[in-house]
C-alpha cells in the first residue's frame, strides 16, 4: 500500500513544474499571461505569472489528491495528468476564466480555436505534472527499467520515428510536419528523438504486461502526449523557433498530429514485440511467459470479434450510405459501385472486429469499459485506416493535412460509432460465456476484483484522453 | 440438519423494478440539474447566426436541451456505481457519443436536415460538444458521490454464496459435465446456485474414441477434457463417494462431508462379468483411459513375447486376440487392434500375418444389434473378409489365464482377452435407497427425478429414463448429453418454483468405425457404409470432441497416421503369467 503523507507537497511541486512549463511556453506564444492576470483585476504579465503559479500549485495538489487512492503506474499518471489538464482547459480556460473576467463562457468554435494555445498549454501542464508526480513517488512502484528494457525502448522508438519520417517524406509532408532541419540532418534527429522517446516509454512501462489492446490505446495516447511535447514544444524550442501553438501555426503543421500519434502506436507495438521475443528466447522463469496459450486466447476472440465487427460495421454502413463513401471504398479493389464498396467495407469491418476480439479479449469488464475501448479503437482505425491507409492505397497522399482531417470528419463519426458497437457487442458475447464476476471461490473472487481494480485504475485515464484527442482534432480542423 | 434452500429469497416485482429504475432516475435528476447550469452558461454567450441547428438554444429549445440531457445522465447511472475518476471518464465517453448521436445525427433528422457529419456541422455544433462533455463529466462526478447510497452494496465478485441452493453432481461423464455446464450458462448473469461436481477422475472422457486409443491411432490424453477447464465456475472435487444420506442430504467423500439441496446422479456404468469365473481376473476391459492404455500395452507385449517364443503353439496363442461382445465397443476395438497389429508387424521379422488371429465372440445372432440388419450384415462381411473370426450365438463360460472358455467347453487360447459384453451401474448406485430397474439403474420419471425420493435426479447410463410404451432410452452419449441438459433446466425450474419438463429425444444416428478406413453409419434413417461412413465417423466425432485444442490434437494424430506407422513404444510393462515383466528371457536350449 502506498504511503500518502507527502501528497500535498508532491502535488504542489508537480503542479508548479507543470505550471512552469506552461508559463515558459506562454511567454513565447504571448497574450495568455495578461489574460490570466485579469482574474486579479490586472493585465500585467508579472501578475499573470503569479496567479498562474498559484493556480498551478493548487491544481497540482488537487490532482495529487484525486490520484492518491488509485493504483496508477507512472505511465497512467502521465495520461491522467494530460487528461486532467484538458479538463481544466474546458472548465477553466473556456468557462471559469471568462466568467471571472465578466465575459460569457467561450464554447463556440471560433473562441475555442482562439484558445488553442491554451489547450496545448494545459495538455503540457498535465503531462509534466503527471510525470513529475510519478517521479516524486506518487505512482505505484513499477521498478526501474533494466538496461535491456531501455535498449528495447530506444530501438522501438528509433524505428517508429524512422517509419514516421519515411511516411512523411514519401508524402512530401516532412517540412510542414515541423520535423525541422534540412534533409540530411532530419533522419538522425528524428531517430535520436524517437530513441529518447522510446526510452521514456520504457521508463514508464519497464515491464509491459496485459492484453495488447489496451497497450495499443496506451501507444495512441502516448503518441498524442509526444505530439504536444515534441513537435509542438521541445523541437521548435530547441531549434529557437516560435512555438506553433496558435491555430494557424498548428494547422500549418497538422501532419505532425496523426503521424506522431501513429508513431506512438508503432512504438508500442515494436516495444511489446521486442519484449515478447526477449521473454520467449531469454526468459528463464516460466512464470514470466506462462499464460493460457495463444490458441485459447486467439480463436475464441477471433470468433466473437468477427460477430462484433459485423454489428459495428452495420452501424458504420449507415454513415457511409448517408455521405456516399462506399464508392471510394470500392476503389480499394478497383471498383466504383456502392455495392462493391459495401462488401469491401463489411470485410474490413469483420477483419478489424476479429482483431479487436483478440487484442481486447476480456477487457470489456463493464459497459463503460466496452464503450471506452471500442471508441478508442475506432479512433485508432480512423487515423490509421481512413486518414492513412485508404488514401495511400488509392494512390493519394495520406489525409494528414488539416483539410484531409476535416474531410474525414464523417468517417470519424462512423469509426466512433463502429467502435462503440464493436465494444458493446464483444462485451455482451463474452459475458454470455465468461462472466468473470460469478466467482465460485473467495480466491477467484479476490483475483477478479484485483483485475477489475487494476483496470479501473488505468483504463479510464486512457478513455478520457482519447475523448480529448477527438476534441483536439475537431477543434484543429473544423472550419478548415 | 439441512435446511431447505432451493427457493431464492423473495423479492416482489415492484421491488425489483424500483431497484432497477432508481439509479438511472437519480442520475437523470443530477444530469438535469447540471444541464440547467450548463444551459445558463450557454445562453449567456449565444453567438449570432448559428442557423437552423441552433434551435436547442433558443427559447423553449433550452428546456428541450435540459430535458434531453436526462438521457445521457440516465445511461451514466445505469452503468452502476464508480469512483470519481471512472465516473468522469464515463461521463466524457457517453457525452461524446451523445453529441454524435443527438446533435450531429438525430437532431438534424428531426428538423429535416440531412446529417452529413461534415466540418460545417461540427463548426455549428461545437459549442454543444463542449457543453455535452462538461455536462457528462460533472454529472459523472455528481453520480459517483451518491451512487453507493442509491445502488446499495454492489454485488461484486466476492458476494456471499452461503445462501445459494447447493447442487451436487456425482459423475464427470457426458451427463455430469452437461449438467454443470448448463447450470453455469443459466447462471451467467448472477450466481443462482452453488454447484459441486464430484468425480473420480479430473477429466471428461470421450468414450467413443477409446478403441482408437487402444489401437494407438490417437494419444490417450487427447480424448479427455479437463473438468476444471470445461466447467470453470463449478467446484470440482476429485474423489469417490463413500456414502450418501438421502434423508439428511449429505454425502461423504473421503473425510469430507458435502451437504446438498439437490443431488444429481450421473455415475455411468461399469463392466459386469455376470459372475463368470476368471473373467474379472484374466480379461481386460475398455471403460477408461487406463483400460485402453493397458489393452494397447498388453497387445504389444504379446507381440514382443511372440517374437521370442520358440514353441509354435505358444506363439499362436500370444498372437490371438479375443474380444467378447459384439456391440459398438467390441467391434471397433477388435478392428483397431487388428489395424495396430498389422501396422507394426514389420518390426517383428519372425512373425507372420498368417499367425495373427482376431476373434469376436458374441451371444447375439448379429453384431452391432443397435444398427439395422443390412448395415450389421455389411459390417460382418467386411470384418470377415479381413480375416476376423466372428462367432455369433456363442456364449462364454469363463476364462483362464491363457484361454477363453466357451459355453460348449471349447477353449480359445488367447494372449489378449478383452471383455466388452456388459455394463451395469456401480454397486454404489445399486445400493442407494431409490427405486431400481432390473439392471440396477435408478428409475426416474419423465422429468428425470428419481422416483420415490426427494431432491434426487438421475441421468445417463445409470438411470432408467422412460421412453414411452414401457421402454427406456438407450445408454448412449447423445442421450446422456441431452438428459444432462434437461436435468439442469428442470433443476433451475424447480428452484424458481416452476414445473419441470419431460425429457424428449429421438436418437439422431449411430456410427461405427470398422478399421482400415471402413465404417457404417445410420443417421435419421439414412444408411452409409464404406469409406464415406468412416469419414463421417471421423468428422462427426472430431466435431463432438470437447474443446478446440483436443480437436486439433486428434486431427494431428490422424494426420500423422497417414504418413507413418502406428507407434509401438511400450510405455508400461505388462506382467506375464508368471508375474514377470517384459519379454521372456532367452531360453538356454536355444
Amino acid at each position: 500500500m502506498r504511503r500518502a503523507p507527502n501528497w500535498l507537497v508532491r502535488g504542489a511541486v508537480a503542479g508548479a513544474a507543470g505550471g512552469l512549463a506552461f508559463a515558459l511556453a506562454m511567454l513565447d506564444v504571448g497574450g495568455m499571461l495578461p489574460t490570466i492576470a485579469g482574474i486579479a483585476g490586472s493585465d500585467a504579465t508579472g501578475v499573470g505569472l503569479a496567479v498562474h503559479a498559484l493556480a498551478s500549485a493548487a491544481i497540482g495538489v488537487l490532482f495529487a489528491l484525486l490520484t492518491i487512492a488509485r493504483r496508477a503506474g507512472p505511465g497512467e499518471l502521465v495520461f491522467w495528468g494530460t487528461a486532467y489538464g484538458a479538463m481544466w482547459w474546458l472548465l477553466g480556460a473556456l468557462t471559469l476564466l471568462p466568467l471571472f473576467r465578466g465575459d460569457p463562457a467561450r464554447w463556440d468554435l471560433p473562441s475555442v480555436q482562439a484558445a488553442y494555445p491554451s489547450l496545448l498549454g494545459h495538455l503540457l501542464f498535465g503531462a509534466v505534472a503527471g510525470a513529475v508526480l510519478a517521479g516524486l513517488g506518487g505512482a505505484d512502484r513499477v521498478g526501474r527499467p533494466t538496461r535491456a528494457a531501455l535498449a528495447r525502448g530506444v530501438a522501438a522508438g528509433g524505428l517508429a520515428a524512422a517509419g514516421m519520417l519515411a511516411a512523411l517524406v514519401s508524402a512530401g509532408l516532412a517540412e510542414t510536419a515541423g520535423l525541422g532541419g534540412p534533409g540530411a540532418a532530419r533522419w538522425p534527429l528524428a531517430v535520436g528523438v524517437g530513441g529518447l522517446t522510446g526510452a521514456a516509454y520504457a521508463t514508464l512501462y519497464p515491464r509491459p504486461r496485459g492484453a495488447i489492446g489496451p497497450g495499443l490505446i496506451r501507444g495512441l495516447n502516448f503518441g498524442f502526449v509526444a505530439w504536444v511535447a515534441l513537435p509542438m514544444t521541445l523541437v521548435p524550442a530547441i531549434a529557437g523557433a516560435r512555438l506553433p501553438w496558435t491555430l494557424e501555426d498548428a494547422r500549418a503543421r497538422a501532419e505532425s498530429l496523426p503521424s506522431t500519434v501513429l508513431a506512438g502506436v508503432l512504438l508500442l507495438l515494436l516495444y511489446r514485440l521486442f519484449t515478447a521475443v526477449a521473454g520467449a528466447v531469454l526468459a528463464d522463469d516460466p512464470a514470466e511467459v506462462a499464460d493460457e496459450g495463444v490458441g485459447t486466447r486467439a480463436l475464441r476472440g477471433l470468433a466473437r470479434g468477427t460477430a462484433a465487427g459485423l454489428v459495428g460495421g452495420a452501424v458504420f454502413t449507415v454513415v457511409l450510405v448517408q455521405v456516399g463513401g462506399l464508392a471510394r471504398i470500392a476503389g480499394l479493389v478497383g471498383g466504383s459501385s456502392a455495392g462493391v464498396g459495401l462488401v469491401v467495407h463489411l470485410v474490413i469491418a469483420v477483419v478489424l472486429g476479429a482483431s479487436y476480439g483478440v487484442v481486447f479479449r476480456h477487457e470489456g469488464t463493464s459497459s463503460e469499459a466496452a464503450l471506452g475501448w471500442g471508441l478508442s479503437y475506432g479512433l485508432l482505425w480512423w487515423l490509421l485506416g481512413n486518414c492513412t491507409l485508404l488514401p495511400v492505397l488509392l494512390g493519394e497522399p495520406p489525409g494528414w493535412t488539416v483539410t484531409g482531417l476535416a474531410d474525414g470528419f464523417p468517417s470519424l463519426v462512423g469509426h466512433l460509432a463502429y467502435g462503440a458497437g464493436l465494444g458493446l457487442t464483444l462485451a455482451w458475447l463474452e459475458r454470455r460465456s465468461n462472466p468473470w464476476w460469478t466467482a465460485t471461490t473467495p480466491a477467484r473472487a479476490r483475483r477478479a476484483e484485483l483485475a477489475r481494480a487494476r483496470s479501473a485504475a488505468t483504463a479510464p485515464g486512457l478513455w478520457t484522453l482519447t475523448t480529448f484527442i477527438v476534441m483536439s482534432v475537431l477543434a484543429l480542423a473544423a472550419g478548415a | 440438519m439441512t435446511t431447505s434452500r432451493h427457493v431464492a429469497p423473495a423479492r416482489s416485482a415492484g421491488g425489483r423494478w424500483t431497484a432497477a429504475v432508481r439509479p438511472p432516475a437519480v442520475a437523470a435528476a443530477i444530469g438535469v440539474a447540471v444541464a440547467a447550469v450548463v444551459a445558463l452558461l450557454r445562453t449567456a454567450q449565444l453567438p449570432a447566426g448559428m442557423g437552423a441547428l441552433d434551435m436547442t438554444m433558443s427559447g423553449a429549445g433550452v428546456g428541450v436541451w435540459v430535458a434531453l440531457s436526462a438521457v445521457p445522465a440516465a445511461v451514466i447511472g445505469l452503468l452502476g456505481p464508480a469512483g470519481p475518476a471512472t465516473a468522469v471518464a464515463r461521463g466524457l465517453v457517453i457525452g461524446l457519443l451523445w453529441w454524435v448521436s443527438w446533435n450531429l445525427t438525430l437532431l438534424p433528422l428531426l428538423i429535416g436536415v440531412r446529417p452529413g457529419w461534415s466540418s460545417a456541422s461540427v463548426t455549428v455544433g461545437f459549442a454543444d460538444l463542449v457543453a455535452t462533455l462538461l455536462h457528462g463529466a460533472v454529472t459523472g462526478l455528481g453520480w459517483s458521490a451518491v451512487a453507493a447510497r442509491v445502488v446499495g452494496v454492489a454485488r461484486g465478485p466476492d458476494e456471499d454464496r452461503a445462501d445459494l441452493p447447493r447442487v451436487v453432481v456425482l459423475g464427470g461423464g457426458f451427463a455430469g459435465v452437461a449438467v454443470a455446464r448448463r447450470l453455469e450458462r443459466l447462471a451467467r448473469r448472477r450466481s443462482r446456485w452453488d454447484v459441486t461436481l464430484v468425480s473420480d477422475r479430473n477429466f471428461l472422457l470421450f468414450t467413443p474414441m477409446l478403441p482408437e486409443v487402444a489401437g494407438g491411432a490417437v494419444q490417450a490424453q487427447h480424448v479427455g477434457a479437463a473438468l476444471r477447464a470445461a466447467c470453470p465456475r463449478t467446484r470440482v472435487v476429485l474423489g469417490r463417494v463413500d456414502e450418501v444420506d438421502l434423508r439428511q442430504r449429505v454425502l461423504r467423500v473421503g473425510a469430507d462431508e458435502i451437504p446438498y439441496d439437490h443431488l444429481v446422479l450421473v455415475l455411468g456404468t461399469e463392466p459386469t462379468f455376470h459372475g463368470l469365473p476368471g473373467i474379472a481376473e484374466h480379461c481386460l476391459t475398455l471403460k477408461s483411459l487406463p483400460d485402453a492404455a493397458r489393452v494397447r500395452a498388453h497387445l504389444l507385449t504379446q507381440l514382443e513375447r511372440a517374437d521370442l517364443a520358440l514353441d509354435e503353439t505358444e506363439r499362436r496363442r500370444l498372437l490371438t486376440c479375443t474380444v467378447v461382445g459384439g456391440g459398438f465397443a467390441g467391434v471397433e476395438l477388435l478392428a483397431e487392434l487388428q489395424d495396430l497389429t498389422r501396422s507394426v508387424l514389420r518390426y517383428y521379422p519372425s512373425l507372420e500375418a498368417t499367425q495373427l488371429r482376431f476373434v469376436l465372440v458374441h451371444s447375439g445372432d448379429r453384431i452391432l444389434p443397435e444398427l439395422g440388419a443390412k448395415l450389421a450384415q455389411f459390417a460382418d462381411e467386411r470384418l470377415r473378409s479381413r480375416g476376423l473370426e466372428i462367432m455369433l450365438g456363442t456364449r462364454v463360460r469363463g476364462a483362464t489365464k491363457s484361454a477363453l472358455v466357451l459355453e460348449d467347453g471349447t477353449e480359445i487360447a488367447s494372449g489378449t482377452m478383452v471383455w466388452t459384453a456388459g455394463n451395469q451401474p456401480s454397486e454404489f448406485v445399486r445400493s442407494l435407497a431409490t427405486e431400481h430397474a432390473r439392471n440396477g439403474a435408478v428409475v426416474v420419471d419423465a422429468t428425470l427425478r428419481a422416483v420415490g425420493v426427494e431432491r434426487v435426479w438421475a441421468a445417463g447410463d445409470c438411470a432408467a429414463v422412460p421412453a414411452g410404451e414401457g421402454k427406456v432410452h438407450p445408454p448412449t452419449a447423445q442421450h446422456a448429453l441431452r438428459q444432462g441438459r434437461t436435468v439442469a433446466d428442470n433443476l433451475a425450474a424447480v428452484i424458481a418454483g416452476r414445473e419441470p419438463q419431460p425429457f424428449r429425444f429421438t436418437t439422431i444416428g449411430m456410427l461405427a468405425a470398422l478399421g482400415h478406413r471402413t465404417g457404417v453409419a445410420e443417421i435419421r434413417g439414412w444408411r452409409f457404409s464404406g469409406v464415406l461412413a468412416w469419414a463421417m465417423w471421423r468428422v462427426i466425432y472430431l466435431a463432438k470432441l470437447p474443446g478446440l485444442e483436443k480437436r486439433i490434437r486428434v486431427a494431428l494424430d490422424w494426420l500423422v497416421e497417414i504418413a507413418f506407422p502406428r507407434d509401438l513404444v511400450l510405455a508400461q510393462e505388462v506382467p506375464d503369467a508368471t508375474g514377470r515383466l517384459g519379454p521372456a528371457p532367452e531360453p538356454s536350449s536355444r
